[in-house]
């Protein structure tokens, strides 16, 4: 029988997974922005995201609400540990969201040049941010014995993590490039369909990248997988739908493209998860003791048993007004007078 | 963290912490809904003088005057029901606050000493050091609102141990700045209602432009009542559980906090600008004219020729 702290764990894996790659579209559609050189085009990037991200955004605050819900000590010892960290990713987040809203109200051209590349540098910076945190909670910080976080920002900031960062600017990049292929026509689509290959080549050179740095210097990612054989599995599934992309795209079918797109992160948050679970946080000193896990940094039971009630009410109606938009917003893109 | 319940305190290795014991409690907890109310209340006064104040500002401009005059009508009869419902839900809210925080309900009123007769200062300024409120006082109204008896004493700052004593000279002005708020709000709506019955509102002028800025009294009460909120229950990040100085998270310094509020501060004053800006320009642009027959040149020109 599986036990509530794993239940709420799987919970916030699978908020992690929609997040990762419902937002992750949207900001790899923010880091690219630059690259468009007309007004028009970029309008029609931004319109292909503008009613969508916000939703999308909900997702992240499902995750932190989760674990702060749920894991308590973990939230706060990372909430705390990551503190400069996370001050950077919100004032990205607040920039983003009013860029994206202030950017077209003006036809000022310098005006919309400054939004431009408060949007695009705010979108690579959040996705920087989530990698570099990612990579941190995989390669683990300096914890003692009471649980809390011992260094300081320039800790943050070792090669394993920012490579991780790295590599997620990439894929988010790569995801978002695909999701505007699927969305646009005519010339816009043309040029979105130069970046998708060479987003699609920097992605996987980052992913055999930090692949193996994982496997070398994070050799407790693999042991659970060295341990049950047949969840090797999952990185050769991830593989595939990697290699799947670069099929779809050569196709030209982008909807299937961002299907395989959407599998592979789905994959690579579950590769994180098969090498982390049951911790939350890797301490670096004394990990055995010091480490978070979902035991040591769980609410009362009671607490989790009610947070599953809720997610099973509340869930289901997160989902259906999320497809109910998508469905509204379906096909390409056109310009009105009421676009972003 | 106001008045904590359905929880209780267990102890584990890393020290004491709280656990749920009824969700439902938690949820409900004595002061929950009396909040939410006034907060909720709050948005709808702050909507309801937007209004007012755009059509104010149109009246003034004689710019689409017929749908300036139909806002003007909703706005001013929303702002007056929600004036009203605010003034219930403050009392039922104070007298929460009387039951379960005596020292704040002291410090909102800057009742240092308990005595019959209990007064409501109408304004006044706090003397800390002297432990005096010198203010325009009307006796006993703090007493009959409380209990709903004028003689009986509510309790004073007197019967609260010194190191429990919130700031009472900020809890004192921000709370009656809010209710100074509310009954400038309630004399521009009174106002405003009076003159819009006898169709003379497009005339008085200083009311309208007193409207034009009414749009920030509504910001001005909800800043200053949540000031005195969270002021008046300190030294207590949970209310008689623990202290704000007890909270304090370990791992970061006091540096990374002063650099955090800097960037919110600078980033808020930012965007409240270009926001101004913004809505500034939306409110001068105006309606896009669905309807022609609300066609305001047609409309001043019809005015002009009528007899005033």
């Amino acid at each position: 029988m599986i036990d509530v702290q794993s239940l709420w764990y799987f919970v916030i894996g699978a908020a992690m997974i929609s997040y990762t790659i419902l937002d992750g579209f949207d900001l790899g559609v923010g880091a690219l922005h630059l690259f468009a050189k007309t007004d028009e085009q970029r309008r029609i990037f931004l319109n292909s995201i503008g009613p969508v991200w916000d939703g999308n955004e909900v997702w992240i605050v499902i995750v932190m609400g989760g674990v702060f819900a749920g894991f308590p000590n973990a939230y706060a010892t990372v909430f705390s540990g990551f503190y400069t960290l996370l001050m950077f990713l919100i004032a990205a987040l607040i920039f983003r969201a009013v860029a994206i809203e202030f950017r077209s109200k003006n036809e000022s051209i310098f005006w919309r040049k400054l939004w431009d590349i408060v949007f695009s540098f705010a979108s690579i910076l959040v996705a920087f941010v989530l990698g570099l945190i990612l990579g941190n909670m995989v390669e683990g910080i300096p914890l003692d014995h009471r649980q809390d976080y011992i260094g300081d920002f320039t800790d943050l900031l070792g090669p394993y993590p920012v490579m991780i960062g790295f590599t997620s600017c990439a894929l988010f990049a790569m995801h978002g490039a695909i999701y505007l292929a699927m969305k646009t026509d005519g010339q816009a689509h043309e040029i979105v369909r130069k970046w998708i290959n060479k987003a699609i080549g920097v992605f996987i050179f980052f992913y055999f990248v930090s692949t193996i740095g994982t496997l070398k210097y994070m050799p407790h990612m693999v042991e659970r997988m060295l341990e049950r054989p047949y969840l090797f599995l999952f990185p050769l599934l991830a593989l595939a739908a990697i290699f799947s992309i670069v099929y779809q795209v050569k196709k030209n079918n982008s909807g299937w493209a961002f299907i395989f797109s959407s599998i592979s992160i789905a994959l690579l948050v579950i590769l994180f998860g098969l090498g982390t679970y049951p911790v939350i946080v890797q301490s670096t000193i004394n990990p055995d003791q010091n480490s978070l896990t979902i035991y040591n940094a769980a609410s009362s039971e009671k607490t989790l048993q009610i947070l599953l009630l809720i997610v099973a009410l509340g869930l289901p109606l997160v989902f259906a007004y999320g497809a109910w938009v998508y469905r509204i917003f379906r096909g390409k893109v056109r310009l009105e007078k009421s676009s972003y | 963290m106001q008045t904590p319940a359905g929880s209780h305190i267990v102890q584990t290795p890393l020290g004491p912490r709280a656990e749920i014991t009824s969700f439902w409690e938690m949820v409900f907890n004595p002061s929950s809904m009396d909040r939410l109310c006034h907060v909720l209340l709050g948005c709808w006064l702050t909507g309801a003088f937007f209004v007012i104040s755009v059509a104010a500002y149109y009246l003034l401009k004689q710019r689409h005057i017929q749908i300036a005059k139909s806002m003007m009508t909703i706005g001013l009869s929303f702002a007056m029901l929600s004036l009203v419902l605010q003034l219930i839900s403050g009392d039922s809210s104070a007298k929460v606050v009387a039951r379960h925080q005596p020292a704040k309900l002291a410090a909102l009123e800057g009742v240092y000493k308990t005595a019959p007769n209990t007064p409501i200062s109408v304004f006044g300024w706090v003397d800390a050091k002297n432990e005096t409120v010198h203010s325009l006082k009307i006796p006993g109204a703090l007493s009959f609102l409380t209990y709903g008896n004028a003689a009986k004493p509510v309790p004073g700052l007197d019967q609260v141990p010194r190191d429990e004593w919130p700031n009472v000279a900020l809890t004192f002005q921000t709370y009656h700045i809010m209710v100074a708020m509310w009954s400038f709000m309630f004399l521009i709506a009174l106002l405003g209602i009076y003159y819009g019955f006898k169709k003379t509102l497009e005339k008085r002028r200083w009311l309208l432009w007193t409207m034009v800025f009414s749009v920030l009294l509504p910001h001005i009460a909800q800043q200053c009542g949540w000031a005195c909120a969270e002021v008046g229950r300190q030294p207590w990040i949970v209310y008689k559980l623990l202290r704000t100085s007890e909270g304090v998270s370990t791992s970061i310094v006091a540096g990374q906090v002063i650099g955090s509020i800097t960037m919110f501060v600078v980033i808020y004053c930012l965007l409240f600008a270009l926001f101004i800006f913004l809505l500034d320009r939306k409110i001068k642009h105006g309606p896009d004219e669905a309807f022609p027959e609300y066609d305001d040149q047609l409309y001043r020109d019809i005015t002009k020729t009528m007899p005033s």
